[in-house]
């Protein structure tokens, strides 16, 4: 859709107005276009630099976890990869703009991040209380005879099928909760499936997966990291190109918090009242996570992060229209506190009729993010771009 | 701060100005960017195709998440704890239908193992069936399913053979066409009979349906006219209606087989991913299937597809915004534009439409460039599927709309064309153009090189 706007980054970037359209650096309030950019790609950067640290310390747990499985170091692990997406879930207003978390081919979003998945394509699965032992990679040496980084991204939406997720967060997280099959409360996957030579087939497979699996994520993460390095070509250009880059950070909160946040992680579990629509089905920490979302996206605007509160791109749209800017300041605290309301776990949030404590919050959760999209895209406008707010894909 | 009042929604036209030419002289009034009305998006990114338009209720809002949601999920076989999700095959192409529609785009020939599964094979054999449509093959049916889930073998493998035949333009520059020859072996059903027809269909992009669907019947018929002097000659498809039991005027698919989204969307479902629904509540095994019919079904009860979903995703895909077009002021693409009308390319591919009602008001009375008569023409041999469909014979093809088209490399990074993907761009595609076409084609052939260019600039802008 169209967003009403005045001066436009699509006018330069998209309609070619490059004539008479010159831009004007100075946001106002003192700060500048380009020190607000500066601060964005320095945070991200930070992010994506702790994430990486991050993931090197929950290899660490998995490690351990493979050295010696019991029951007590897989809660352990458990534990450390949920802490491992505290830092990453704080970047995802970084999305859909084709930039270096998910630009094609590479697609290092999908590799990462990925779900929801079909279980039994990676290990063994349950239908209707009926064990098959024998389906997925892990149990299936013929579908990729040594278990490899690379193996697996290449497995990764293998035969166009875009729930064959074999790598990433969340088939790590299926391997360390296994399937969830009650209608409440996380997966009960035992230690024994790493135990080589115990009760489970394929102990080994399995183990080798999830080390690889860990690593993949590393390196897709060092990959992002990379990219957003002080003078690495792409951040170089992303701090050349000041109003294109200011229209890509607002596209990404706005399509991340209507679209992706609203729409396909809360909307589509509302609608379907299904618990395998919510993100983080197998561990049951689903609204963790779409807490550290929401209050990544308030940081994005606010030029925040770790302790660094920075030129932010509050400072540009409250110099332009300074109610319009503690409008969605508001929308932002609102969209957080609704998400925090919602009663855990999420999966029974959405179960019941409208009525139900649980589904009214959500409900507002929705509406809260849905206007904090649109309100991206109004402070879009204050500020002389045109961005486009609706519905990302996943 | 400086303010260039260069877009506001309202002035888009009259401000795109700004970069433009001179005015008068020869400069060419800029073009329109709201291609889809107002249901276009300004995306160009590679998500372009996958955006919803403005203006959605709070209701609808959900129904489109949930749409979005049942677009991407696989489906999985039954029974499983997915208990909305299964019911896969028997029998399938797919699994999702982003499958063959990713980022809601239009799907490549191949897929990333080099498997000719993008595209699926309609079967038939002469007559017609009681509907008035084409008449299955008593075992293999109307469709070729390579896969089936475990325990139930696919139908058969299709391939695909390409024969480069060179051609040259009018200023001796050469090109090279890849002419496909197909074959399916490995029929696990038995031979099929022998007068056996094939006809290969790409999957297309899902964006701007609604618009197509909103676009007053009385509007469409009022482009059919006898033949012209290049002989071009629009004709509308009459299939039936499921839903409403009942011959109506098609405007969706290749052929313009289907009459609505919805009735395209559930005959995707079970034909393509095996999910019966309201509409189809027969699975697609044929009698001597054994283990197609013995397979568990995901019914719950009567049919697969629950109706909430049904809806959901139907509307999901009638309200993906068009892409804008861009390079509006670029004076190679305006010129690629004029010539476009010149060459005849225009007099099918009609350049605006109109939208009647609409329970979106984004997609209601709305001016759109569709780029389509959304009617059938007669494309020559060398396209012929040699498979009538309806009232489409096995040569005439409905035209493809081009909005959008430009961005097809950016979203699935390929540049296929044209029904079974023959084609590898645009100039290609232009060049496979016969029958009705062919007076347009050779006006593009024979043209100089600076308007051919041109002419594939503007294309490229959609």
């Amino acid at each position: 859709m169209f967003v009403t706007s005045a001066k436009s980054v699509a006018c330069l970037a998209l309609l070619g107005c490059l004539a008479g359209c010159s831009s004007d650096d100075s946001g106002g309030g003192g700060v500048s276009r380009e020190a607000v950019v500066k601060n964005y790609a320095a945070n991200l950067y930070a992010a994506y630099a702790d994430s990486v640290v991050d993931a090197q310390e929950f290899q660490t747990d998995v490690n351990s976890f493979l050295a010696n499985p019991t029951e007590d170091r897989l809660e352990t692990t458990r534990a450390s990869w949920l802490a491992s997406r505290a830092h990453y879930m704080l970047t995802e207003g970084a999305r859909f703009y084709d930039g270096p978390i998910d630009a094609e081919p590479q697609n290092n979003e999908g590799l990462l991040n990925s779900w929801p998945l079909d279980e039994a394509f990676i290990d063994y699965a349950s239908n209707d209380g009926l064990v098959n032992e024998d389906v997925g990679i892990i149990n299936m040496p013929a579908m990729l005879p040594e278990i490899t980084a690379e193996g697996l991204d290449a497995l990764n939406g293998s035969a166009d099928e875009p729930e064959n997720v074999a790598s990433g967060y969340h088939a790590v997280e299926f391997l360390l909760w296994g399937q969830a099959l009650k209608d409440v409360g996380p997966g009960e996957r035992p230690a024994t499936d790493y135990v080589i030579g115990g009760p489970s087939k394929n102990a080994d497979r399995r183990s080798a997966y999830l080390k690889v699996a860990v690593a993949g994520i590393i390196s897709h993460l060092g990959d992002v990291r990379d990219a957003w390095r002080p003078n690495a070509s792409y951040r170089v250009g992303f701090e050349q190109q000041l109003d294109e880059s200011l229209g890509h950070i607002f596209t990404g909160l706005a399509k991340f918090s209507k679209g992706e946040l609203g729409s396909q992680r809360i909307g589509a579990a509302y609608e379907s009242k299904k618990r395998h629509d919510q993100h983080d089905c197998f561990s049951s920490e689903t609204l963790v996570d779409y807490e550290r979302d929401a209050r990544g996206v308030q940081a994005m605007y606010l030029g925040t992060y770790a302790g660094n509160d920075g030129p932010g791109l509050d400072d540009l749209v409250r110099a332009a229209d300074p109610t319009l800017d503690a409008e969605l300041k508001k929308k932002l605290q609102a969209s957080i506190d609704a998400i925090v309301a919602i009663p855990k776990p999420f999966e029974d949030a959405i179960a019941g009729d409208d009525e139900s404590a649980g589904r009214k919050a959500i409900q507002a959760a929705l509406t809260a993010l849905s206007e904090q999209g649109n309100a991206f895209g109004a402070a879009a406008a204050a500020i002389g771009l045109s961005i486009t707010v609706d519905d990302p894909e996943p | 701060m400086i303010r260039c009042l260069c877009l506001g929604v309202a002035s888009l036209v009259a401000a795109t100005g700004c970069g433009g030419g001179a005015p008068g002289g020869d400069a060419l009034p800029a073009a329109d960017p709201k291609s889809g009305g107002a249901a276009t998006t300004l995306d160009d990114t590679s998500l372009a195709y996958g955006n919803g338009v403005g203006a959605l209720s709070e209701e609808q809002e959900g129904q489109f998440s949930l749409g979005h949601s049942v677009f991407s999920r696989a489906w999985v076989t039954a029974p499983a704890t997915t208990d909305n999700l299964d019911g896969l095959g028997p029998l399938f192409n797919a699994r999702a239908c982003a499958s063959c529609h990713s980022k809601d785009g239009r799907s490549a020939p191949f897929n990333s193992s080099g498997a000719l599964l993008g595209m699926l094979f309609r079967l038939s054999i002469p007559g017609v069936a009681d509907n008035g449509g084409p008449n299955p093959d008593p075992v293999y049916g109307d469709q070729l399913r390579p896969f089936g889930i475990l325990g139930v073998p696919g139908d058969g493998t299709p391939h695909v053979a390409y024969e480069e035949v060179p051609g040259s333009y009018g200023d001796g520059s050469p090109f090279s066409l890849q002419k496909p020859s197909y074959s399916i072996d490995g029929w696990n059903y038995g031979e099929p009979n022998e007068g056996l027809m094939l006809s290969p269909r790409t999957g297309p992009s899902v964006f701007g349906l609604g618009l197509l669907e909103a676009v007053p019947e009385e509007e469409i018929l009022a482009h059919v006219h006898p033949p012209d002097a290049d002989g071009v000659h629009g004709v509308p498809n009459y299939v039936w209606d499921a839903e409403q039991r009942a011959t109506v005027l098609g405007r969706f698919g290749w052929k313009a087989n289907q009459p609505s989204t919805r009735q395209q969307t559930a005959g995707a479902f079970v034909g393509d991913i095996g999910i019966t629904s309201a509409l189809f509540r027969n699975g697609t095994c044929t009698p001597t299937m054994a283990a197609c019919n013995a397979a568990v079904s995901g019914a719950d009860p009567d049919f697969e597809l629950s109706d909430q979903s049904w809806d959901a995703v139907g509307f999901y895909m009638r309200s993906l915004a068009v892409p804008a077009r861009r390079a509006l002021a670029d004076r190679v693409a305006l010129r690629g534009e004029r010539l476009f009308e010149t060459f005849g390319c225009a007099a099918c591919h009609l350049t605006t439409l109109h939208t009647g009602d609409a329970d979106v008001k984004t997609l209601a009375h709305q001016t759109i460039h569709p780029y389509t008569d959304l009617l059938l023409h007669d494309m020559g041999p060398d396209l012929a599927d040699n498979r009538p469909d309806f009232q489409a014979s096995g040569s005439q093809w409905r035209t493809s709309p081009l909005w959008g088209l430009g961005l097809l490399q950016k979203v699935n990074q390929h540049s296929f064309m044209l029904h079974d993907a023959r084609a590898r761009g645009f100039a290609e595609a232009i060049l496979w153009h016969g029958g009705e076409g062919a007076k347009a084609r050779e006006n593009f052939r024979l043209a100089e090189a600076s308007e051919r260019d041109a002419l594939l600039e503007f294309l490229e802008s959609l």
